[in-house]
């Protein structure tokens, strides 16, 4: 029997949500010409200098008159723009500001996802009200980036994260535009070509314009088992966007995150040092990222597939969350024991989910003297190794080798 | 072999059993309970191997001996539905039948030779205690024990009895965050000597110290097992103790405390108990003590912030320090006196909860540090 789907309205699917996408204005470009007030009105091009390769990361409103763009090579921007400022980015400072912006976001809701730097998601579905409605909290917003940082913001406003990110694009830059309901959405963008949609590039244009479909419209009109069979698992998500709708939640990060790595060992293995060596160093790979990312993690999983491809997983919550590799490799190696192993091991992963960004401690009876001592102590190890790589020192797992 | 037998009786002697009976086993025996009807008493034995159960009544109208292990989950279930004062139980030919008026059961049952000794005999020292006074001092401790049952950390898993000179006995548990210690001086006692009861066995206690009667019990302890006799209900348990060290508690005491106070107990329940509902997932509350003003704050991604404040009588500095609510609470929850004693030794020290004006019983609780 074949299975149709019901098109759905967004409000079948889901209570209405307030959706806000903030997205900064050329930011590593706006950062340094506010650091650096002799560039401004300069076609700043970050990225790298002239004579070396490398790519455009952001440039200024002033270098793109110049059809500089994102992505592009810097001896292309260079063709184009010679008498551009060209400078690296410097990251760092960029993050110092991203954290900046982060706090202000706190100030209108909890739940917030960014996407990037420069860009995030805020559900302001249960704050708006505290603030006079979501257009006055995207207001709000905007002015308290060009105040506090004196930095300029395009904001959207949607009822999902997909019509939020498009409104954000809309008056691009320093604009500010909401996109009310699936109604405006297709009034705004009926017209408009595919390519404005996310997850439509230039291939897929190609692709959809070879069958005579050009405008949002167009879309609107196919069937989902034609699109479907045209472009594959994507096929549903786009007939899903075209009409507006996307289910999509906002999702704190460090709530969705999850890192982990498999290997699947050259020949099914029972021997204890060759796992043993391969989880170490996938742990200490793991662990150095969170320490990268400066988070922490509190469930540990292990997972191994055994010759006969049968996949078991071990899974430990931890009374703490932790971002040291000696604890993680404790509990794994613990799990590791714990698991059959009448088999040879044909794969071996592991992962760590349940992230958290500031953890509270609980502490105990054993911390009374030195805990604090082990923070500190963790964070230098990690500082030396990004500087002078992995082999600086040895890691603590080296010596359960 | 043929008896009568209250229904009630019975079932609370299988009732008592309960936590004795071994949960997840390869042994198929140590899931039954053993039922043995000699010289006109009948005997409900049940062991894990780490606690032993024995329980007795009399049956009048036994005509002969006979021993038998039925699976405990069932006969239990059994017993429980049937809707009568009296049962007439018959077993005969290693079939277990239960009858009432209107309903009949059969059971399988198993080899009653191959179930262990659960009672061994009486050696080395005694000591009477009270049945009432020793709940209350295992109510006290139990909830700080630690839930992981891991072979690591089963010095945790468990309950620490401290029998020191002078008579006195001490109940300690810790899951290394916070740590309940509830003591008693039971005058005369002739009995200077500790040991660990894990977890499991120490709830089997408490089950049989809150079904029995008895006002005082007697504990025999040899050196590697507790035996608890409640004569009037005609109860035994035999505990093994856990062969493992206890941390020595004594060196986390703190000698010194930087913020000492005194709080109303359902004062301080009260805001704690409003405040926690902000705490959600973050499962912390900050303490904030100003002068004579202490303030709870918390606050959560999925609930929101909350705060209250109340007055306190406070000795020592300021401090702003972070606890987790539960573990205020299930403390507090403890303490009977309208005050209690919050002395603080730092932000990353251990506190400690007492009684006001009362040294019987003590709760020391690490804080959550503050990043």
């Amino acid at each position: 029997m074949k299975k149709t789907k019901k098109v759905k309205n967004e409000s079948d699917l889901m209570p209405e949500r307030k959706i806000i996408h903030v997205d900064m204005d050329a930011f590593f470009a706006s950062v340094e010409i506010r650091d650096n007030p002799s560039l401004k009105g300069k076609p700043v091009i970050i990225g790298a200098k002239p004579q070396e390769r490398g790519v455009v990361s952001t440039c200024s409103y002033e270098a793109r008159k110049f059809g500089v763009k994102s992505a592009m090579s810097i001896k292309m921007a260079y063709k184009l723009c010679p008498q551009g400022v060209y400078m690296h980015p410097d990251i760092r400072k960029y993050e110092k500001v991203s954290e900046e912006l982060r706090k202000i976001f706190y100030r209108y809701s909890f739940k917030i996802e960014p996407a990037s730097l420069d860009e995030a998601y805020l559900d302001v579905s249960q704050t708006a009200d505290l603030f006079s409605g979501e257009y006055n909290t995207a207001l709000k917003i905007k002015n308290d980036i060009r105040n506090e940082l004196c930095l300029s913001a395009s904001v959207g406003i949607g009822y999902n994260m997909l019509t939020a990110k498009l409104a954000s694009e809309e008056k691009k830059p320093d604009g500010l535009f909401w996109i009310k309901n699936q109604t405006e959405f297709s009034n705004i963008f009926m017209n408009r070509s595919i390519g404005c949609l996310y997850g439509i590039g230039k291939v897929t244009v190609k692709l959809l314009e070879s069958y005579g479909i050009y405008l949002i419209s167009d879309l609107q009109s196919s069937t989902i088992e034609f699109l479907t069979s045209v472009l594959g698992s994507r096929g549903e998500e786009i007939y899903l966007a075209c009409r507006g709708i996307d289910e999509r939640e906002v999702t704190p990060s460090y709530q969705s995150k999850s890192e982990g790595r498999e290997i699947t060992f050259q020949y099914d293995t029972r021997d204890f040092k060759l796992i043993n060596d391969t989880i170490i160093n996938i742990i200490k790979e793991l662990a150095f990222n969170l320490n990268e990312q400066k988070l922490w993690c509190r469930t540990l999983t292990l997972k191994i597939k055994y010759k006969d491809m049968h996949t078991i997983t071990r899974a430990k919550t931890l009374d703490n969350p932790t971002n040291s590799s000696k604890e993680i490799y404790e509990s794994i190696i613990r799990l590791y024991n714990s698991a059959p192993k009448n088999q040879p091991i044909r794969l071996i992963g592991v992962s760590l989910n349940h992230f958290c960004d500031s953890p509270s401690i609980q502490l105990s009876f054993s911390d009374i003297n030195h805990s604090q001592k082990d923070e500190k102590f963790n964070r230098l190890v990690h500082e030396l190794k990004k500087k002078y790589g992995q082999e600086v020192i040895k890691d603590p797992l080296d010596f359960k080798r | 072999m043929k008896f009568e037998i209250n229904k009630k009786t019975l079932s609370s002697l299988v009732d008592m059993a309960e936590k004795a009976v071994a949960k997840k086993t390869t042994n198929p025996i140590l899931s039954g309970i053993k039922i043995e009807v000699a010289a006109k008493e009948l005997n409900v034995y049940a062991t894990d191997l780490q606690t032993g159960f024995h329980g007795k009544t009399t049956v009048e109208d036994s005509q002969e001996d006979c021993a038998f292990v039925v699976d405990h989950k069932n006969f239990s279930e059994i017993l429980k539905s049937l809707p009568v004062v009296s049962i007439i139980i018959n077993y005969d030919n290693g079939v277990l039948s239960l009858e009432s008026a209107t309903t009949a059961f059969k059971l399988p049952t198993m080899n009653a030779a191959e179930f262990p000794n659960v009672i061994p005999s009486v050696a080395g020292s005694t000591v009477d205690l009270e049945r009432e006074k020793i709940l209350h001092m295992i109510e006290k401790v139990i909830f700080c024990a630690s839930r992981d049952s891991d072979p690591l950390s089963r010095n945790l898993n468990s309950v620490y009895w401290d029998f020191r000179s002078g008579g006195f006995l001490s109940l300690v548990a810790t899951d290394s965050y916070r740590l309940g210690i509830s003591e008693i001086n039971l005058q005369q006692s002739s009995l200077v000597s500790s040991f660990l009861l894990s977890l499991r066995s120490v709830e089997e206690l408490r089950n049989v110290l809150l079904s029995c009667r008895s006002k005082t019990f007697k504990l025999n302890f040899d050196g590697s097992r507790a035996l608890f006799s409640f004569s009037e209900d005609s109860v035994e348990l035999a505990l093994n103790v856990i062969d493992s060290k206890f941390p020595n508690y004594m060196d986390i005491l703190p000698k010194a405390f930087k913020t000492k106070m005194v709080l109303s107990t359902a004062e301080f329940s009260e805001i704690l108990r409003r405040v926690s509902i902000a705490s959600g997932s973050s499962e912390q509350v900050k303490m904030d003590v100003n002068e004579e003003l202490l303030t709870l704050s918390a606050n959560s991604a999925d609930v929101g912030e909350g705060k209250d404040t109340i007055t306190v009588e406070k000795e020592g500095n300021n401090i702003l320090i972070a606890y987790s609510p539960r573990y205020l609470r299930e403390a507090v929850e403890k303490i009977e006196t309208t005050e209690f004693e919050f002395n603080i030794s730092g932000e990353t020290n251990p506190t400690v909860l007492k009684p006001f004006n009362d040294n019987n019983y003590m709760y020391i609780v690490m804080p959550i540090r503050l990043v």
